[in-house]
């Protein structure tokens, strides 16, 4: 279930980013900045780590079985929703810093300004990966509740034994 | 990173692309099959869970080699007014819209496997489902076809 609801959250982010910014005419520049391989190295980072971060969400938590599990799950996605924002900062960076070297570009003079800012950075991080990570949670029980409804129509068309 | 070729890598991307889609469209076609006949009710349970675990690891590897080949067009990128923009917008939105019917498909497939069904192949309901994931994936396939040329 984490690797359906883990996939699906970081397959929705990217697809909300790209339907916010392409109609405003703004993804050519973002992604000019991008090389392909650091692009899909970024894309790796997210979808593994929104799939371990919903791993861990649910953990203890019995989405399909429980109806009050909920609420449980809403503060469960906030806390791994930000670590989420954090996780995927530090990974960015190190991609970029991965890029940057392998390209024979690294600036080592500078990297030690960037412990300032990775804190700073961090801390916004973990306010907007809250944010997505709620905002994904209702989302995601928004999914189980039409996969109830859809699983007691299933149940009046055949014979299924017991539907919960 | 300057460690593969552009064209080779531009290539891997969009192979990767395509056969993730046909993973997705060829594995619906299946299970719309298996859910439409009447006959081995008891193994389409299973089936349908396998093609679920495929099919968010094929969105995944969509979504991902998707904004690869974004980015290889960088700033070439045709604006969203022009005829490929609108067009590329209409893809967009069928893939959100997959995504969107995808979520509470596998979760109602997680919970009948919960409920030892019997009966996956005769719900009505669950034929309707993948019927529309396959329409769905057909019409992405089709904007993606139109894009190309």
């Amino acid at each position: 279930m984490s690797w359906a609801l883990g996939t699906f959250n970081s397959a929705a982010l990217a697809l909300a980013l790209l339907l916010l910014l392409y109609p405003r005419g703004r993804s050519g520049d973002t992604l000019a900045g991008l090389s392909t391989l650091t692009g899909l190295a970024l894309y790796v980072a997210l979808w593994a780590t929104t799939v371990y971060a919903t791993r861990r969400a649910l953990h203890g938590i019995d989405l399909l079985g429980d109806a009050g599990a909920g609420d449980r799950f809403f503060g469960q996605a906030l806390r791994w929703g930000g670590f989420t924002g954090i996780a995927f900062l530090l990974e960015a960076g190190l991609i970029q810093i991965v890029s940057l070297a392998l390209a024979g570009n690294l600036p080592l003079a500078s990297l030690p300004f960037l412990i300032p800012f990775g804190a700073i950075g961090s801390m916004v991080a973990f306010v907007v990966g809250a944010l997505v990570g709620v905002t994904l949670g209702a989302v995601d029980l928004a999914g189980v509740r039409l996969s109830r409804g859809l699983v007691e129509r299933i149940a009046g068309d055949g014979p299924v034994a017991s539907v919960r | 990173m300057p460690v593969l070729d552009a064209h080779a890598l531009h290539l891997i991307v969009r192979w990767s692309h395509v056969a993730a889609m046909a993973t997705a469209l060829g594995g619906a076609l299946l299970i719309t099959v298996v859910v439409f006949s009447r006959r081995g009710p008891s193994g389409a349970l299973a089936a349908a869970l396998a093609y679920e675990r495929l099919f968010w690891a094929a969105a995944g590897v969509l979504v991902m080699t998707g904004v690869g080949n974004l980015g290889a067009f960088g700033r070439a990128l045709p604006e969203p007014r022009t005829d490929w923009g609108s067009t590329f917008t209409v893809k967009l939105v069928a893939v959100a819209l997959l995504l969107a019917i995808s979520l509470p498909r596998t979760l109602a497939v997680l919970r009948l496997e919960r409920a030892s069904s019997e009966g996956l192949a005769a719900g009505g309901a669950l034929r309707t489902i993948y019927a529309g994931t396959v329409a769905m994936l057909a019409v992405i396939v089709f904007v993606a076809e139109v894009l190309a040329h």
